[in-house]
């Protein structure tokens, strides 16, 4: 292997890397996001009605 | 958007073989050139980037559109990556070719202020309690920073650089033959898909963010009114 496989070899390990740590890093931020999004909404459904009512007091009361 | 993702996969799985196996070496520098099919689409990405962000900027400021602010916090960290990238490599291929790491020309120089403009944003729209206030000032500084862009790509034509002129992005045919320019073409292609597949990927997730924040509020004020 000449020498400048080396500088290639390390130009590309480098994007690599990069892109790896960045596509990694996007796919968990999503993952999480949508998980924890989910837990959430499941929850809206319950308190939907409530919110309405909470609304509703807050328009008589003003 | 799973196909955008899928499409960029397909097409650096076609460009990356093409760029460091099948294509030629370069007569003059060798193997080494096989660091222009990742130095140069970088190069390309740090500047359309750059220019993506300061319309969405505008977009944020002139409409107060919220999404132009989520999608302009989310592009400058990938954004300063692909800088710091395109830096890196160059200095790889510069120290075989030039014999020299780096050099204060005015290329370089000119990428180096459009890397520290990439940080800066990334920064200065984290900097504040308030996110709007945050948005508003990275969307000034990333629209006066645009003032860098047709300095970076015209410094090689009106300053004696070390840096080479422009092969492809120029008036007339480009410089490099098909061989060198066609696996090129192919590997900005599938880097660009793969930029915007990130950049997309997370402001989605921003977006699912501030909606998470928002239902959470929601829910703290509900039960301070059945508390109350």
């Amino acid at each position: 292997m000449s020498a400048h496989w080396y500088y290639v070899a390390a130009a590309w390990g480098l994007a690599a890397v990069l892109f790896l740590v960045l596509l990694a890093t996007t796919l968990r931020r999503q993952a999480q996001a949508r998980r924890r999004l989910a837990a959430l909404e499941t929850r809206r459904p319950r308190a939907a009605g409530q919110d309405q009512r909470t609304s509703r007091a807050q328009e008589i009361a003003s | 958007m799973p196909w955008l993702w899928g499409l960029s996969a397909l097409v650096l799985a076609v460009g990356i073989p093409w760029a460091l196996v099948a294509s030629p070496p370069d007569w003059q520098q060798g193997e080494t050139v096989r660091i222009m099919y990742v130095h140069v689409p970088m190069a390309w990405l740090a500047m359309a980037g750059y220019a993506s962000l300061a319309v969405a900027s505008a977009t944020a400021l002139i409409w107060r559109h919220p999404l132009a602010d989520l999608f302009a916090r989310e592009l400058s960290p990938v954004g300063a990556a692909v800088t710091a990238l395109c830096l890196a490599t160059g200095s790889l291929w510069g120290r075989p070719m030039w014999g020299t790491w780096w050099v204060w020309d005015a290329r370089l120089t000119s990428v180096l202020v459009l890397f520290f403009l990439w940080v800066g944003h990334a920064a200065l729209v984290r900097a504040f309690d308030e996110d709007e206030r945050g948005a508003r000032a990275g969307a000034i500084l990333a629209l006066i920073g645009a003032v860098n862009l047709p300095v970076v790509k015209f410094s090689v034509d009106f300053f004696n650089t070390l840096h080479q002129p422009a092969s492809v992005a120029r008036l007339g045919a480009p410089g490099l033959h098909v061989d060198l320019l066609y696996p090129l073409l192919a590997c900005a292609l599938g880097f660009t898909l793969l930029f915007a597949s990130l950049v997309l990927g997370r402001t989605r997730a921003a977006v699912m963010e501030k909606r998470i924040r928002q239902l959470q509020l929601a829910q703290a004020r509900r039960r301070d009114s059945e508390a109350a």
